[in-house]
Order: C-alpha cells, then structure tokens, then sequence
C-alpha cells in the first residue's frame, strides 16, 4: 500500500463522507411509498399521476418510494421509530388492527365525510380499511378470490355446472384428476398450502376465526375442525391436489396457466396468468363463486394507503390520496397490475376492466358474497401461527382437530396478551 | 516446487470439475439473461439460449438509475473498505503486539460483539443517526431533521470498524515471527514505525482478503442502505434490483442481467486483489 | 510478564491507547452502544413505536417456556443447529483440500481462484434466487437431472424406472438439506480464501526441512501445515460458527422458515418478532441467549484450538 494510495483513498473518504449534506430548496416534500409496483406502474405514478398533482400544488414535492413487500414492515417500522415516517404509504390487508392500534395510521373519518365519496367504494373493500368503526385508510387495490375452472374439462368429465357445494368439488376434481403412477399430471384442484385458503373453507362452512370482540379464538369450534378436515381430504385422501413436480405456487408458470389443474380458487391473476402464458385457453376459462358449504363467499384482499400521523401537512396527503383515489387515477393504477379498483366508478370506466369481461364477473361475485378479514392487531402473528397448524395438518404431523385446538389455545393466549397491555398511549 | 506431470493433470481434473460446479449457477444466470422472457421457463431446461438477447442488458440498466446508484455504491464500498483496513490493522496491531491493561477482556468483547444479529441493533443505530445533533437540520439535541439519514456518511460510519477485521488480522498477526520487531525495537525503531514499516508489508494477504471481503460485503450489502435511504438519489445497487421484482412477477431476464453487471465490479476487485495472495517477500530473508 | 514495568512497556501502552483509539471510538459508538441498548430492550415490552416498558425477565421466561414446550424458538434453534452442523465441517475441510489443491503451485491458478470465489462475489440474495430456481419442482435444473436420470437407468435396466420429482424446497424433509447444499456452495470461496492466507505464510523451508528429514504428505501436513494453521483454523471456526448462528437471508428468501417450520432459524424469529410481529423487547432476548450460546461454544473452540504465537525452531 504505497502512500499515495492511501491519501488517495482517505482524500476520497473524507469527500465522501462531507458531502452528505441534504438541499433545502424551499419546497415541502411529501413522501409516498408503494409497495404493488412494476414497470409500468413507475412509469404511471412518476411521469403522469406525481407531474399532475406537483402542477396542481406548486411548491410541493412528490418522493416516491417503491419498497418491495419483503422489506416493507422493516422500512416501515424503522421509520416509524426514527420518526421519519412515510406522509402517505401502501399497505396491505391484515394490517389495519396493528396500525390503528399502534397509532401508525391517521383516522381519516373526518377528511371522508367531508369528501362524501366512501359509498361508491366496494363494501369488501372498504372494510379491510376499518378498525373498530373508524376508517383508517382508502383502498387501493383489490383482489377478490373466486372458484376458476376449466370449462371444457369440466364438461368432459360430465358436469354441466361449476360445483356448487364442498361434495361436488371433491367429485369433480377426482374426475378431473389424471394421475401417471405416482405422478399427478393433472390436479383436479389447485390449492397452495395457504392460512388464506383454510380462512375461506371456514368461512364457507359458517365458522369464524374470532369472537364478534375479537377477544378469543373460534378455531377450536367444529365448523373450524370440519373446514381444516376438507382441505386436508383434499390433499391426502382424495389426492386432487398438485403434488411435488407441479410447479410451485407463485414460482415460475402458474400451475393452472400451464395446464395442470382443472380448478383453483384464485384472485384475479387466474385470469391474468392465462392471458399471458396461455390465451388460447381464455374462452375455456370459467368464474364462479367457489362452492360453499353453508355459505357462500369470496374472500377479498385489499391493499389501500394510509396516512401518517407524523405527517407534517396532513391536509396536503389528503390531497395526495384523494388525488390518486379520483377513478381514472385509480383506474390506471390498478390497470398495470391488473387488479380491481375498489370503486365502482373505477371498474366501471376502466378500460382494462372493459376489454376482460371475465373481471366484470370478479366485481359482480365481490359485490354479492364480497368479505374481508376481520380487522385483529395481532395479523401477522397469526397468519404465522395459523399457516403452521394448517401446514401441521396437511403435512400430518398433526391431525387437524389436533392442530387447531393447539393453536386456538396459542392464539388465545395471544389474544389476552393484548387486552392485558392495552395501549392507550404507552 | 511444481509437482509432476501426472500429478499436476489430475489437480486440474478434479480442479476443473469443482470450478465448473462453483459456476453452473451463474452459467445458468448469465444464460437466462440473454433470454427473451418467453424462453426462461421451459422443460426441459435449456443452458445456451436460441437468441442472445443483448437488448435485456441495455433495458435492464435503463429499468432505473443504475449509474448513480453505481456512484453510491462505489463511495460506499470504498470508503468502508479504507476504514476498515486502516483502523481494523491498527488495532488488530495492539491486540496482537502491544502489552496494555484489560488487552484480554477488550478482546473478547470485541469478539463478543459479533455474536449479536444485527437485525436486533439496527434500530438503536437508525435512532442514533436520525438524532445526531448539528447535522441534517437537527438541533444541538439532535431534534428537527434527520441527521444523518440520507447521507454517505450515515451509510458509512456504522460499517467503519468491522470486528471481523480486527479479529482476522489479530489472528494473522500473530503468527508473524517476533523476532523482526525484536531487531526493529532494538534498533530504536517507534512501535508506530514497526508497525507501518515491517507488519503492514509481511501481512499483505491479510490485509488483501480483509480488503476484498469488506469490499464484497460492502458491495453487496442490502438492509442497511435500504432502511437509511430513502432517496432514489442516495441508493445503492442492491437496492436498485428491487425494481425487478414485486410480489407477483419478477422479470428474470432483467434482474438476472443486473446481476451479472453488479457483480462484474466485485470479480474485478478480487482478480485484482488475488495478486497480494502470493508469499510475502520478507519471509524469504528468514533462512538460516 | 507484569504490565506497565519499564519504559519500554509503558511506551507500548501508551502506543496501544493510540493505535486503538480510532477504532475503538467508531466501534463503540456504532457497535457497542446498540448492544447495551438490545440488551436493555431485552428486559422491556418494545414496539419500535412507543417508548419501551420495562417487564424484567419476562421475556427470557417466555423463552424458556417455548424450549421446555418445544415451541416455536425451540424448532428455530433446532434448525441453526442442523445448519451449523451440516455446513461447518464439510464446509471448513473442502475449504482446506482447496486451498491446498491451489497451494500446489499450478498454472492457471487465479482462474481456479476466481471461480471458486464467483458464488461468494454475488449478492445472497441473487444467488438464493438463482437456487431457488435450480431447485424448482417443475423447471428446474435438479429434477430435470432426475429425470434425464431415470430415462437413462430406464433403458439400462430394460423396464421403466420412474424417479419422481422432488419437491426439493417444498418438501419439509428436503428443505434445510438443499439450503445446506447451497450454503456450502457459497461459503466455499470465502473459507478458501482465508485458508490460502494462512497457507502462504507458512514459510517454505519448513517443509524443505521436513522433506529432508523424510517425512511424506501426510506427515508434512500433520507436523508443519495442521500446526501453523491453527491461527486460521480457529478463526475460520469461531467465524463459521457466528455466521451459521446469524443465518437469514437465505432461509429469507428461499422458504421463508417453511415448509412446516422445518427451515426457521434464529434470526428468522429474531426478525419477525421484531419487525412483524412489533415485539423487539422479545426479539432482544432472542438475540441474548443466541449470543450466549454462542459465546460459550467460542470459547470451547478457540481453546481446543488454542495456537497463538508461533516460536520456530
């Protein structure tokens, strides 16, 4: 290491490490973060949405930040601590609870009566943003799940009709069912292993995951056990379900774009991933509300923005939020992802609404059998402790009345915990 | 002294099969990012791509602002690495040579805290820097800005002393025959002198593989400047690739031709740094 | 030999002070500090959002009671250790072979070199992505090769044999050993490396010496090579051992602590206790009893392997 080098490097450093300075050029920055992005929806919000709304307020700036789920509660939490929180940001569906009750999210019941415009949005939607009667953020994207089937394998297999109660789906799906030795070639249902499927069997066999106060655990009641039953059979005793080899869940081409299933419960992306890996299949594609046993149901999952209360011009993220709100906004937002705009006006506009008539069936099931989760603050420590029961069920290493009365017993002890601490402030 | 023939084939054999292994998943990586997206998911695999699609490189490093992240990044690596070599060596040094109180229990609690995850003190240290009193706005008590936030120095500070350093170069240290520093003493030779004229030039592999794995951390390193920027301005490269992926797609063509770009920079640095691997010149003045 | 006597020795003191000065400072603000301030949160209900509260050993009770129930903590500390086990001593004994492979003197030895490290060049998180991949039940490498071999043991044995695909990462036997495989792949490099620093400065007529005296390979590597790397060897091992306590990213990223919670390290509930689940207090202490038994176990390795100062003959 020669002396040179070393002043060099030190010179570099110390230039470095000086120059971190922030410019103050007199304007007021709002910062926004979006956690559903890509391509296209950067080129929306930075060189369309963010130029309208900096026109339409000058002296203000937008700093957009686009943080992947993956990192999203770390960035969050962290600035949050350090006060530097976000003015308006993206979340998703199970985190009203936690951040009413950690007063990370702004009440918005005021801004909203002024701005009158609540009713035009979808009830399913619109509650994921409500704690406890106060609303807590706007939606911004939905993703209702519904039964989606293979028109002609269905008929081939001699039904006329998508199946219409838990009997019917296990019959189809055998039917359906082509298997090589070990090998499912063909999955008569397509089910991840998911605490999101478990929720909807429950819902569907009239069960509920909490009391009405979201004091104490239902996963012990029999509906919960004979909901987790079926999704097991499914797996393990009439074998309809993707084995190892099918490709993953989420990974690579989607098991029923790629041909390999004849049903799957799924959001909107059914449709999508059809699209995109496998048109000519499209007109065979069916919607259907998925067949319940005492109810029916479909199950919706919304992302919206809220707002913090560390925010110094609240007014002014209002703005920003309703800015985006406005229904073709909202519209083009959710255009590149292809999910539903949560508002009626939205979906009716939208062109890409417009151009796939199977989503108009998605708002139609959302609007008749549309449900949320109900809002807890303890979500993600649920939705951790209650993937791992229905893992423990479906892997067998526990059978399912087992594995939801061990957890309904860790979840209520969950639930007390809170009530114990209470925050009102501290 | 090479060995024979015979002997030298089968080191290369069983070299070469072991190297060809290492690098399959980037053979895999760089294939799929000549890949137009259609072709990447296909069964069975396919290892050379039909078209080698260039255009993925040119669309990957437009998807964001890659060359100023490659500036971030670039003050980032080097001045981490700089400190680290200059004040990890420097202490390695007393550790190793020097007699003073507490030298064994210092140690260890350097040692000690490497054992802690930093995923548990990233949060005293973002609260730290957000207060940091007289800088970034904030007043003498560290209120009404946002410190050291959004800044190289913020970046840097926190990863300036690495115990890893410290505890690689005591170790190395150590096994340097005392016997020159002796003579150097002897001659009247300050410790500062030994230091830099004797100990720094024998432990050139040390200090290069301390350089080239605080440089590749650096380089490498995701959370940390993802949670203190938060300015597109002031991010890094790691953090750029996130712009490939969401949560329902990622664009494989394009994250994998990131990649490829980001890591070209680290294998420069280590082909170079490779250099420093071969024996220190002095040891051969030790015969006899 | 007392501290402080003389001139000499009181001069070196005084140098150390200096020498460490800088290093320390930076160290203990950024480094230290934090610590204290996780092990105070350790004993304190902390949301991140509110100021702590402080509950005493509450926390380190909840810990206790999820290992004697073999609980959730229990399992994650469970799979750090068929981690650890599964990459540390395969991991530590290629690195050697390499690194000696590579000592030899051959040509071409920086390529070798270089592609050895590549897997350590890239980000974890990039090559977690490309295994995850390699290991995909329906596109990936690895069935693809099980197929190609079952279609080949198929015509050599005249009748059909059907090896099914695995589900490799989806399968809750088969997560944590292919993670192992792809952390042992990884971490190759970076061992090599460090080893081949060690090996260099191993000075050459020692083993000239040993040649004269007769002594063949094995004897040279037990009696000159074993012996001087003590140094290495101990920090490798203490090195290896703390990153394979603090493994995360992978698990991350690949499973996310499933199938079945057959992959969840430590560091994975240190994190979602921290960050999802808002409960730092909890997670601190986490982190402490990682720490402690991390400590102990240092401290049993770097006295198995106790090598300081070398006196050469």
């Amino acid at each position: 290491m020669s002396w040179r080098g070393i002043s060099l490097l030190a010179l570099l450093a110390a230039a470095a490490l000086l120059s971190g300075c922030a410019h103050r050029d007199g304007k007021i920055e709002l910062e926004l973060w979006i956690a559903d992005f890509n391509q296209d929806t950067r080129g929306l919000i930075d060189d369309e949405l963010v130029p309208r709304f900096e026109a339409a307020h000058p002296g203000v700036k937008v700093n957009t930040q686009y943080i992947s789920w993956a990192h999203l509660d770390e960035k969050l939490t962290i600035s949050f601590a350090g006060g530097v929180a976000p003015d308006v940001f993206q979340v998703g569906a199970e985190y009203v609870g936690g951040m009413a009750y950690r007063g990370m999210a702004e009440p918005l019941d005021d801004y909203i009566a002024q701005w009158g415009q609540a009713d035009d949005y979808f009830p399913a939607s619109w509650n994921t943003c409500m704690y406890r009667g106060t609303v807590y953020g706007l939606p911004y994207l939905s993703a209702p799940r519904v039964l989606v089937y293979r028109k002609d394998l269905l008929r081939q297999a001699g039904c006329d009709r998508p199946p219409q109660s838990w009997e019917e789906l296990a019959d189809a799906a055998e039917r359906m069912t082509v298997r090589r030795g070990p090998v499912i070639d063909l999955a008569g249902m397509n089910l991840p292993v998911s605490w999101q499927v478990y929720v909807q069997f429950l819902w569907e066999n009239g069960g509920q995951i909490f009391t009405e106060d979201g004091a104490r655990s239902l996963l012990d009641s029999p509906e919960a056990v004979e909901a987790l039953q079926f999704y097991v059979d499914l797996y393990n005793k009439y074998e309809v379900c993707p084995t190892a080899g099918m490709p993953v869940a989420g990974g690579a081409i989607p098991v029923f774009a790629s041909k390999r299933a004849a049903m799957e419960i799924n959001n909107q992306f059914g449709v999508y991933n059809v699209k995109k890996y496998a048109p000519e299949m499209l007109d065979d594609v069916g919607i259907a509300v998925p067949p319940g046993r005492k109810e029916k149901v479909v199950s919706v999952y919304t992302d919206w923005l809220a707002m913090s209360p560390q925010s110094r011009h609240k007014e002014l993220a209002w703005e920003l939020m309703t800015f985006l709100m406005e229904p073709e906004n909202l519209a083009a937002y959710n255009a590149t992802l292809f999910f539903i705009p949560p508002r009626r006006s939205a979906a009716d506009t939208a062109r890409f609404m417009q151009d796939n008539p199977q989503l108009q069936e998605f708002v139609s099931l959302m609007e008749e059998y549309g449900r949320s989760l109900p809002a807890i603050p303890e979500w993600f420590e649920i939705r951790t402790g209650l993937q791992s029961a229905v893992e423990s069920a479906i892997y067998q290493t526990k059978t399912p009345e087992q594995a939801l009365r061990d957890y309904s017993r860790e979840l209520n002890e969950l639930l007390s915990e809170r009530v114990e601490a209470g925050y009102a402030g501290g | 002294m090479r060995p024979g023939l015979a002997k030298q084939s089968l080191l290369h054999l069983l070299l070469a099969v072991g190297g060809l292994t290492m690098i399959l998943p980037f053979l895999w990586m760089l294939s799929t990012s000549l890949k137009p997206e259609s072709e990447i998911f296909r069964f069975p695999p396919v290892l050379v791509p039909n078209t080698w699609d260039w255009a993925n490189y040119v669309e990957a490093m437009k998807a964001a602002a890659f060359g100023r992240y490659f500036i971030n990044t670039i003050i980032y690596a080097v001045a981490v690495t700089a400190t680290n070599l200059l004040f990890c060596s420097m202490a390695a040094y007393a550790f190793a040579r020097l007699r003073f109180r507490g030298r064994n229990p210092l140690f260890i609690l350097v040692l000690g805290t490497m054992m802690i995850p930093p995923q548990v003190t990233m949060v005293p240290v973002f609260i730290m820097l957000k207060r940091w009193p007289l800088v970034g706005g904030n007043d003498l008590l560290g209120v009404g800005g946002h410190g050291l936030l959004n800044s190289y120095t913020g970046l840097v500070l926190p990863m300036a002393v690495g115990a890893f350093g410290i505890f690689l170069l005591r170790q190395f240290f150590m096994t340097l025959p005392s016997e020159l520093e002796d003579a150097a003493r002897i001659d009247g030779c300050s410790e500062a002198g030994i230091y830099w004229r004797i100990i720094l030039p024998l432990s050139k592999p040390a200090l290069a593989t301390v350089g080239i794995f605080t440089f590749t951390a650096a380089w490498n390193q995701f959370i940390w400047p993802l949670l203190i920027m938060s300015k597109d301005s002031m991010k890094t490269l790691q953090v750029g690739l996130q712009v490939f992926q969401t949560q329902y797609t990622t664009t494989w063509d394009l994250l994998m031709a990131a990649t490829v770009v980001l890591t070209v920079p680290v294998l420069v640095i280590f082909m170079f740094g490779q250099r420093y691997f071969t024996r220190g010149i002095a040891l051969s003045g030790m015969k006899g | 030999m007392p501290e402080g006597r003389g001139p000499v020795l009181q001069g070196q003191a005084r140098t150390a002070y200096l020498f460490l000065a800088p290093g320390l400072a930076l160290f203990f603000l950024f480094v230290l500090i934090p610590v204290i301030a996780a092990f105070y949160l350790s004993f304190c209900r902390y949301d991140i959002i509110h100021p702590p509260t402080w509950i005493g050993i509450k926390n380190y009770a909840r810990i206790w009671t999820d290992i004697s129930k073999q609980g959730i903590f229990y399992l994650s500390l469970r799979n750090t250790a068929q981690y650890a086990i599964g990459t540390i001593p395969v991991g530590m004994a290629l690195a050697l072979a390499l690194a000696m492979l590579l000592n030899a003197g051959l040509r071409g030895i920086s390529i070798y070199r270089t592609s050895y490290y590549l897997p350590v060049v890239t980000s974890l998180v990039a090559v977690s992505m490309v295994w995850m991949w390699l290991y995909d039940p329906s596109y990936g490498l690895l069935n693809y090769g099980l197929e190609v071999l079952s279609r080949g043991l198929s015509l050599v044995l005249g009748r059909e044999v059907v090896i099914p695909p695995q589900a490799w990462l989806g399968d809750p036997g088969q997560a944590m050993p292919a993670i192992i495989v792809m952390s042992i792949w990884r971490g190759l490099g970076y061992n090599m490396v460090i080893y081949l620093a060690g090996l260099q400065s191993i000075p050459d007529h020692l083993y000239e010496a040993a040649i004269i005296d007769g002594a063949g390979p094995w004897q040279r590597f037990r009696s000159v090579t074993w012996p001087l790397l003590k140094p290495t060897t101990a920090f490798i091992l203490v090195v290896s051992v703390i990153g394979a306590s603090q493994v995360f990213a992978q698990v991350y990223v690949m499973t996310n602590g499933g199938p079945n919670n057959a992959t969840t390290v430590i560091v994975h509930q240190i994190f979602q206790n921290a960050f999802s689940f808002m409960k730092m207090g909890y997670a601190s202490a986490m982190a402490f009893v990682l720490f402690a038994l991390i400590f102990v176990l240092s401290l049993i390795n770097l006295r198995l392997l106790r090598g300081g100062e070398v006196e050469y003959a």
